[in-house]
Parts: C-alpha cells; structure tokens; sequence
C-alpha cells in the first residue's frame, strides 16, 4: 500500500510542477480534462468488472446485501454531514461554486 | 454524468459477471494501476495549472485536517447507529463504519473476530464505493465540495479522487488526497480498536 501511495504522490506532484513551472504544452493543458474523462471511465468499467469478477461479491450480496447497503448509506449520509457542519461553522470556507472545473 | 458513470459501471459488472471468466481477474490489477497513474498525473496537471487553490488553501490551513477527522467520526457515527437497529453490539458497527470505503482491509481487519461482520464490512465498503462513484457528482453539485471527500472516504485519495477533481476545483482535489490519504491511515488503527472494545 505504502509504495502505490507513494507512487500516486509522486506522480500528482510530477504533473503538477510541471504544468505549474508552465512546462507542459498549452494544448495538453487544454485537452487534459477530456483525457482524465476517457481514463475516468475506463477505471470506473474495470471497478465494474472487478466487481463482477468477483463471485464472492455477488454470493455476499445474495445473503447480507440488505444489511450492507443500509450500512453503506447511513456511514456515508454521517459522514457528508459530519463534514457539512465542520466546513459550514468551523472552517467556514464553502468552496462550493467557487472556480469549479469546467472542461 | 452520474448516467454516464452508472450505465459504465453497470457495464463493467455484467461484462465481468457474463462475458469474462474469474481469471480475468489478475489482469486487472495491471489495468487498474495503470489506468489510475495516468489519471493522477492529470489531475496534478489541472492541480498544477490553478495557482490560486494554493492561495485558498494556505489561507484555510490546519483547518483543513477537520475534514478527514469529522468526515471519519460520521462514518463510525453511522454506523454505530445503524448497529442498534440491526440489533448488533455498537462497536461492531464502529468497526464497519471505520473501513471508510477500505473494504479489502477492514474486511481483513475484522475476519479474525467474526466472518459475518468481516463480510457485512466488506460489501457495506464496496456499496461505499459505488455510492460515492454516483454520488460524488450530485453532492458536488447541490451541497458542497469538501462533502464529495465525506462521500470517497479512504478512496478520495485513489479512485474517487478523478470524480471529485472532475466535479469540484483544485483546492478541494488538494484536501481530498491529504483526507482520503489520513483515512486510509485511520483505518488500520481504528478497526481494530473497536473489535478490541466489543
């Protein structure tokens, strides 16, 4: 886990000095969302695959699918709230709106 | 685009069910891995290319790390409440709770203790994941964006991360890889912590 960590950090890190030191090409800059999009889509087919793959998902979901699914959206909905309230009242910065990404 | 995500999602679950034999499996670590290193390099790309998130972020500071901190006290929250309806002891449902999407750990985490709530905890953490994938898009939309990193929980580092740069700004990709990284930290040590408490 550390390594892949790692490796994640270090290539955020490589990306974003370069197009910060204004080293990559304007036009890749430009076309950098649409190519995260196509790689987006790509990971989110092969999760849907590993999912799929995976006979143990699918029998677990069969026996205690009902169980998990309530799980997974009460620890979800808490946590959104929880951060809901910190970001309203303690942090106080909702960047909600403000320089969203707009390929 | 939340369509979008759910009908490739969908797409990728019966290609996997229906059309590829478990082998298939291995390969898609390799695809996995590679697919998501390609991702994060553009997204420090955007990252790189907004100076002024690096302004707003050194203007909110050490508050950021309320984020990852509250957004883990909800999820344990959660699902230590959801425990008392299913009648199950608290701490069980502090420990699902406590996976933040991680569902190979906290599963892993839990088996030794019980293979029923290491199983719950397994998909409640696969579902997270899915529910975020979804989710993150509207959230972003109609209620904030440091609430997408709640939604990613450990994954806002890795695999949410693409979906939330994609639907927020660069400051809030920022905070997301700092949170989901600190959750994924979490993780190993809150686990066990409640099934030590049970």
């Amino acid at each position: 886990m550390l390594t892949n960590v790692l490796l994640y950090l270090v290539l955020l890190i490589l990306g974003g000095l370069l197009s910060y030191k204004g080293l990559i090409h304007q036009k890749l800059i430009r076309r950098a969302g649409s190519i995260q999009l196509f790689f987006l889509y790509v990971l989110i087919f092969i999760m849907g695959l590993r999912i799929g793959l995976d006979r143990d998902i699918i029998d677990a979901i069969y026996s205690i699918g009902f169980r998990a699914g309530i799980y997974s959206i009460f620890t979800i909905s808490f946590s959104a709230l929880m951060v809901f309230i910190v970001s309203k009242f303690i942090i106080r910065s909702h960047p909600k709106g403000e320089g969203e990404n707009d390929y | 685009m939340t369509i979008k995500i759910l009908l490739v999602l969908i797409s990728g679950v019966a290609t996997g069910m229906f059309l590829l034999e478990p082998e298939f499996m291995a390969n898609t670590d390799i695809l996995l891995d590679v697919g998501l290193c390609l991702l994060l390099f553009f997204v420090g790309i955007d990252i790189g290319n907004n100076k002024k998130a690096f302004v707003h972020l050194k203007k909110t500071g050490i508050k950021l790390l309320l984020i990852p901190i509250s957004a883990a006290v909800g999820s344990i929250i959660g699902g230590m409440i959801i425990s008392i309806f299913f009648g199950m002891n608290i701490f069980e449902g502090g420990a699902i709770g406590a996976g933040f999407g991680w569902y190979s750990l906290s599963a892993i985490l839990i088996a030794p203790y019980s293979a029923e709530i290491s199983t719950i905890a397994f998909l409640t953490n696969v579902f997270r994941e899915i529910l975020a994938i979804i989710f993150i898009p509207i959230v972003a939309k109609h209620i904030g964006f440091f609430e997408t990193i709640a939604l990613g929980g450990a994954t806002s580092m890795d695999t949410t991360l693409p979906i939330i740069t994609r639907n927020t700004n660069s400051e809030t990709a920022v905070v997301s890889f700092v949170s989901g990284l600190l959750m994924s930290i979490f993780v190993p040590i809150l686990v066990p912590l409640f099934i030590a408490l049970i």
